[in-house]
């Protein structure tokens, strides 16, 4: 057994067998010997040491260097006699067997998320763009499984994990790169037409024309131009967009040959790499005046856009009233304010200077703006999700209370009307956007909510019942009771009326936690309720009237004046009340229909008789002129 | 040993270049670089690495910095300067048209210009 020697080398503590060190020191003097025979072979020697040294002690593992681990060591860094000249680069004897590679790589180089499509491009030697699209439009069109379970992204991710990264030289003759020399916004139209072999203002012309077209014809819709335009214009649009994002852009003189098609070799390299500077294409107005227009569109669509969100959160918001009380608090309400305004307002900025400083050129560093748009977009995001998570910690549990209240009532029928005093819910106010719909009114420094349902249902005994159910949200148990009870309901008897206020008042400065009331009325057998006109206009708005499983009839406007009339029968007897009505009226109008007709008789008859009166004179006129005639004839015949 | 020379000399001319190519990624330590060479089919003795990293970084391509390391001393890495970037895209340049060059000479001997597959 060997002795052990403790060997400090280089700052590490090594213990060496004593073989193994005496074989070490007579190798390490070789070397020594070796590189101070060149200039400079100080420095090489020392960096060599402190190799060898970090080997020995990452070999050794705390245990004694062996002869096999100096072995290894001199295996690694070569003998004397094989340096200096590169003579033979001989294998690493530790790892000599190469694995048997696979095919299919990743390309470590020409990548744009992992390599992994240019990888599989290589292997069936064609254009990564082609397979990129392949990607996406798998991605795209698996909508139902949008991003987590879609077959395209988890393909993807896992040939991410399985293949290799290698340098994969390129093999392709003909492959579609983005031309930075000529382009207006990502010199995709310039690339395309090198590839193709065309203008780039025709590929431009093609790209747009749509646009214009739908532009154009508006919406005059018997023209179907501007379907047509609409259509492929999103078409355009999109497949930019797409190309945009996959197709590489042109850096080397290879690249541009390979994008026009020119085959690769030396005479072609020199002739282009001379030519490189001067590739700038005609049409130098048409290009200024698709620039315009390209900014102009995206201007345009990031206003629109950020301005129907911001109307639709701050409507959301604010212009809901509902949604203002249960905000109330002013921390709330300022968070969500400027959570909503960054998260809207941020983006909209960012592309109008985005604009801004692609139109003057300036090529300064980014970084900075990206940095503090998407810090402030991000504390918008937080503001809301502050907001939300307090609210939800409002609103976690949920509490109900019930309880049951016999009324006296006298008569058959119970009369069910609206307490006095209240605000005045029920008055249309047409072109008052604020009073058509409104749930909350304000008066007197406390909040009247309207949040109250009236059902009905039958009697187990032979009175009259009212069954109060009370529910609302809180952070918990005891929150949620003591919500429902700062909700205030009232009601009262008077003789035999039941007067229900129909909204929940609240205190001015506390938020709403949704508390809502539900009436039923208990009906026994035989007897009828009435509800009144103005209490069913007054609930009308959101919460029906009527039994549990009866829908609110939307259709039914015209019966909404009328008192509605509920009559639980007896076992066996049909709702005759209900019909009494409906007969009752019907006789009215019958009757009222009689009285009519019997008029226009009576003047009918009054008219025939006038009318004979006045022939029976006119005859008699007649007659007495007859006579007259005659005895003036009479006369002058007896002269 | 005639055929020993010229692969040597093939080689010989290549492995700066290689080497430069691998730094010009970014900071390395040198056994990543011949750890890297032996992967991609290109072996070097370290014994050879270490006095050409020396001798390109005498002549002002490359730079070196100490790194603190948990275990042990301090670690030297390697960078490529100004100098060195420029040299290296010349050596590229270089690859590129003598590669294409071969390639031709090699591959089309009826001296029509086929393209790669």
């Amino acid at each position: 057994m060997d002795k052990i020697v403790q060997i400090s080398y280089k700052g590490r503590q090594l213990a060496f067998e004593e073989t193994a060190y005496q074989n070490f020191q007579h190798y390490e003097l070789a070397l020594k010997n070796h590189f101070l025979k060149e200039e400079g072979g100080e420095e090489v020697f020392d960096d060599i040491q402190n190799r060898m040294a970090e080997i020995l002690e990452q070999q050794s593992r705390n245990q004694a260097v062996t002869v096999a681990d100096v072995e290894y060591i001199i295996e690694l860094i070569g003998r004397p006699s094989d340096l200096g000249e590169v003579n033979e680069l001989k294998t690493d004897p530790v790892n000599s067997k190469p694995a048997e590679k696979p095919k299919l790589y990743r390309d470590r180089k020409d990548k744009i998320l992992a390599g992994v499509c240019s990888g599989i491009a290589h292997y069936f030697s064609i254009d990564p763009i082609a397979v990129r699209l392949i990607f996406v439009l798998f991605a795209l069109f698996n909508l139902a499984t949008f991003f987590a379970l879609n077959l395209s992204v988890v393909t993807y991710l896992v040939l991410w994990g399985i293949l290799s990264p290698k340098h994969l030289e390129p093999g392709l003759s003909r492959r579609l790169f983005r031309n930075p020399n000529d382009k207006v916004l990502g010199g995709v139209c310039s690339g395309l037409a090198q590839f193709f072999h065309t203008e780039t203002w025709i590929v431009r012309l093609i790209m747009v024309s749509p646009l214009i077209l739908s532009l154009v014809s508006g919406h005059r819709h018997h023209i179907p131009f501007h379907l047509v335009g609409d259509s492929l214009a999103s078409l355009m649009i999109i497949s930019y967009m797409l190309l945009w994002f996959i197709a590489p852009l042109a850096k080397t003189p290879t690249d541009y040959m390979l994008l026009k098609g020119e085959p690769v070799n030396l005479n072609t390299l020199q002739h282009n790499s001379a030519r490189e500077e001067v590739m700038k294409s005609a049409g130098g107005a048409l290009t200024g005046i698709l620039k315009a227009v390209a900014y102009l569109f995206i201007i345009l669509i990031a206003v629109s856009v950020s301005f129907s969100l911001l109307g639709l959160g701050i409507t959301a918001l604010f212009a809901s009233d509902i949604a203002e009380i249960i905000l109330f608090s002013g921390v709330n309400k300022t968070l969500a304010l400027i959570g909503l305004l960054l998260i809207v307002i941020l983006p909209l900025l960012a592309t109008l200077l985005w604009i801004f400083r692609r139109i003057t050129g300036t090529r300064a560093n980014s970084k900075p703006y990206r940095l503090t748009f998407a810090s402030l977009w991000i504390l918008g995001l937080v503001c809301l999700a502050w907001v939300s998570i307090n609210l939800v910690k409002r609103m976690h549990t949920y509490s109900r209370t019930q309880d049951r209240i016999s009324l006296a009532v006298a008569t058959d029928t119970l009369v069910v009307d609206q307490l006095e005093g209240g605000p005045d819910f029920n008055r249309q106010v047409f072109f008052d956007l604020n009073e058509m719909n409104s749930l909350v009114k304000h008066q007197n420094g406390r909040i009247q909510v309207k949040a109250i349902r009236l059902l009905h249902d039958e009697s187990p005994d032979s009175q009259f019942h009212l069954l109060i159910q009370r529910a609302g949200f809180g952070a918990g148990q005891r929150d949620a009771s003591e919500q429902i009870s700062r909700s205030i309901i009232q009601y009262n008897m008077w003789g035999n009326t039941l007067q229900i206020a129909p909204y929940l008042e609240l205190e001015a400065r506390k938020p709403y936690n949704l508390q809502h009331v539900t009436y039923t009325i208990l009906i026994p057998k035989g007897k009828s309720v009435r509800i009144s006109s103005q209490l069913k206009q007054a609930l009308r708005h959101d919460y029906a009237i009527g039994n549990k499983d009866w829908e609110w009839d939307w259709e039914d406007e015209d019966n909404t004046s009328e008192q509605e009339i509920i009559y639980v029968p007896q076992d066996g007897q049909p709702s005759a009340p209900v019909e009494d009505l409906r007969a009752e009226r019907m006789r009215e109008a019958t009757d009222e229909l009689k009285r009519t007709q019997e008029e226009a008789d009576a003047a009918v008859r009054q008219k025939e008789e006038e009318l004979k009166r006045a022939k029976a004179e006119a005859q008699q006129k007649i007659q007495d002129a007859a006579n007259a005639l005659k005895e003036v004839v009479q006369d002058s015949l007896k002269k | 040993m005639n055929t020993d020379n010229i692969q040597s000399q093939m080689k010989k001319g290549l492995l700066e270049f290689c080497i430069l190519s691998i730094i010009s990624r970014g900071e390395v330590y040198p056994s990543d670089i011949s750890s890297e060479l032996r992967e991609s089919g290109m072996p070097i003795l370290e014994g050879t690495l270490y006095p050409l990293l020396t001798r390109l970084k005498n002549a002002g391509y490359l730079e070196y910095r100490w790194v603190e390391s948990v275990s042990g001393p301090p670690r030297k890495y390697f960078k490529m300067s100004v100098h060195g970037e420029s040299f290296y895209q010349s050596l590229r340049q270089t690859w590129l048209e003598i590669s294409t060059a071969v390639h031709q000479i090699t591959e089309n001997p009826s001296n029509e210009t086929k393209t790669t597959k």
